[in-house]
């Protein structure tokens, strides 16, 4: 396989709030894909809260990181994959990600089981976990 | 282009964890360092091995300074390979990526 068509994978698992981690994946993704690296991201675990609907981070007087995720479009980065079962074990549905009536330019979620994600791994560049 | 997947935290249940025995690929290897080795027993290795897809597929490690520092070298479960430094150094090599999961 060439090398360079190869995606680097991010995983990112915590929720945008606890600290600086799913900020700092996005930012990571971001540089990689401003190059064109081909990039994929994976939210799973407690990274699946990033991109719960509702957010307001002017409540705490802090930006929201999941508005960030309207700016991946220009990125070239159009979906971002959802662990499922993740999603599952917090009770929450696809219905509960941002939607485009929420914000316009919102990436796709695209849930995912975990034989995708074996297969994700098994054809990554790279692999990074936050 | 199998994968070294390498943990350091002691809780066999961490939702990160997890998620990576349900992705361990035959060929794959799975490293425990720092406190992870205290998974290296008998009943957690049983509890790791009960979470993947192909358990048989998969060899497991643990990095020796770090079980003789918890003074738990000896109750070690006989599927766990013991691997020094440079066998750590060598395992990266041997596989085409390594994941340090968090």
């Amino acid at each position: 396989m060439d090398t360079n068509s190869q995606p680097v994978v991010f995983f990112s698992g915590h929720a945008a709030w606890s600290d600086s981690s799913a900020l700092a994946c996005l930012d990571a993704l971001m540089s990689f894909a401003v190059f064109e690296i081909p990039v994929v991201l994976v939210l799973h675990g407690a990274g699946v809260l990033q991109a719960l609907r509702g957010q307001d981070g002017t409540a705490l007087g802090l930006k929201t990181l999941a508005q960030r995720f309207g700016a991946l479009p220009l990125y070239g980065v159009t979906e971002v994959l959802v662990d499922a079962e993740s999603l599952t074990t917090r009770q929450l549905q696809a219905e509960d990600l941002l939607q485009r009536e929420d914000d316009a330019e919102i990436v796709d979620w695209r849930l995912v089981q975990r034989e995708e994600l074996t297969r994700l791994l098994a054809g990554a560049r790279t692999v990074y976990t936050f | 282009m199998s994968s070294l997947h390498i943990w350091n935290k002691a809780d066999a249940h961490a939702e990160a964890l997890t998620l990576c025995l349900a992705t361990l690929a035959p060929g794959d290897a799975l490293l425990l360092v720092e406190d992870a080795v205290y998974l290296s027993g008998e009943a957690g290795i049983a509890t790791l091995r009960a979470a993947m897809a192909h358990p048989e597929g998969i060899t497991l490690h643990a990095l020796a300074p770090d079980l003789a520092a918890r003074g738990i070298s000896a109750r070690i479960s006989p599927l766990v390979n013991v691997v020094e430094y440079p066998d750590f150094v060598a395992l990266s090599l041997q596989h085409a990526r390594v994941v340090s999961w968090t």
